[in-house]
């Protein structure tokens, strides 16, 4: 199911598709609010009010909106807004030397998640599972995870990446 | 003779060193000598490889995960729950009713005080349009480490528009229809109710 199909049911307040939306992208969230420098803590939060957001602009997001970027850039902003709010209550002597930006290129980041939404389906699950996942799972573990034979990961992740590169040769 | 195009998949289990001796020479010897297309695929591997390595996915705590998914019911049925408290009004500009330390009225804005289960809280709202206010506010938190409150503005038990507070207790929504006639906050198993009327004076 797509992102865009899965809004349409949030906005019937379809709880269900909530909850494959969240299973979706909370790691994406986490993980911005996280390499933002916050702590654990405040990354839950920032991740709760990204995820708030989404709540309220439901009817204002477009079907062709691509959801990956939009849950990142507000992800993003809402580290910002607490980092400065931390920064306004952190006494002088303990507040971080100055931050550098943690994304080496935020536009091919926000790219690769949006054309992984477009991948979507199993091939996102696989891609996201080899390349993405800190522990780097071997191809056993994902081949029991995904229900297949070790055999076929190989060519399967083969033709999901080459249909992303297609997706992001045609986005670009 | 030359040999043939790898494939994409052998190009990949070449970059990721997953062929066979005798395979990954042969693609090695090609990519050597390789067509602009080959060398443009494999440096696309390559940099996708390193890109998404470069920010692996972190998994949520299973209690915040958990929170997320009941953020959609909460915000949209907040009286679902059995332990909410009303809040109540200390104080509306538009009444004239009095209380230390509140601002007066000083525009056509609404100014509101509410004493609640989850501290003291105040909110402005400002003309916007027709039929909008811009709402900010903030939540004095009386206990507890600070974190954010779910805020879910209601028009007749339906959420028209939802925020979360920043850690000090501070939010702000742009745009909220003047016809909204509740409040809610929730921060973990407390829910606070609100009765708002934000229509100008």
């Amino acid at each position: 199911m797509t992102d865009a199909d899965l809004l349409r049911r949030c906005r019937r307040r379809d709880a269900d598709a909530w909850n494959t939306l969240v299973g979706r992208y909370e790691r994406l969230v986490y993980t911005v609010a996280l390499r933002n420098g916050l702590s654990a803590e405040d990354a839950a939060d920032v991740t709760q009010a990204t995820f708030v957001a989404l709540v309220d602009s439901l009817d204002k997001l477009r079907d062709e909106e691509k959801l990956p970027s939009w849950l990142m850039t507000v992800a993003r902003r809402q580290a910002w807004r607490t980092r400065n709010l931390s920064r306004r209550t952190t006494p002088l002597e303990f507040a971080a030397e100055g931050t550098t930006d943690p994304f080496a290129d935020w536009a091919t980041m926000t790219a690769l998640h949006d054309a992984l939404a477009t991948l979507g389906g199993t091939c996102r699950e696989l891609l996201l599972a080899l390349y993405f996942e800190p522990d780097a799972p071997s191809y056993a573990e994902i081949a029991n995870r995904f229900g297949r034979s070790i055999g076929g990961i190989g060519p399967l992740r083969g033709r999901c990446l080459d249909k992303l590169r297609v997706i992001l040769g045609d986005e670009s | 003779m030359r040999a043939a195009r790898p494939s994409f998949t052998d190009l990949l289990d070449w970059v990721e060193g997953r062929l066979v001796a005798e395979r990954a020479d042969a693609v090695t010897a090609y990519v050597a000598t390789a067509d602009a297309g080959t060398t443009e695929t494999v440096q696309w591997i390559r940099d996708f490889v390193e890109d998404a390595r470069s920010m692996p996915l972190q998994q949520p705590p299973t209690e915040l995960s958990e929170r997320l998914r009941d953020v959609f019911v909460g915000l949209h049925n907040p009286e679902l729950s059995n332990d909410w408290s009303d809040a109540s009004l200390l104080y509306d500009t538009r009444m004239g009713m009095a209380a230390a330390g509140v601002r007066s009225l000083d525009d056509d804005g609404v100014h509101l005080a509410f004493e609640s289960e989850l501290g003291r809280f105040v909110l402005d709202a400002t003309n916007s349009g027709e039929g909008m206010v811009d709402v900010q506010g903030l939540v004095v938190v009386e206990r507890g480490e600070p974190t954010g409150i779910d805020l879910a503005f209601l028009q007749a038990g339906s959420l028209r528009r939802a925020a979360r507070t920043t850690a000090d207790g501070r939010f702000e929504v742009r745009g909220v229809p003047t016809e909204v006639d509740e409040l809610w906050l929730s921060s973990g198993t407390t829910r606070v109710r609100a009765v708002l009327d934000l229509q100008g004076p």
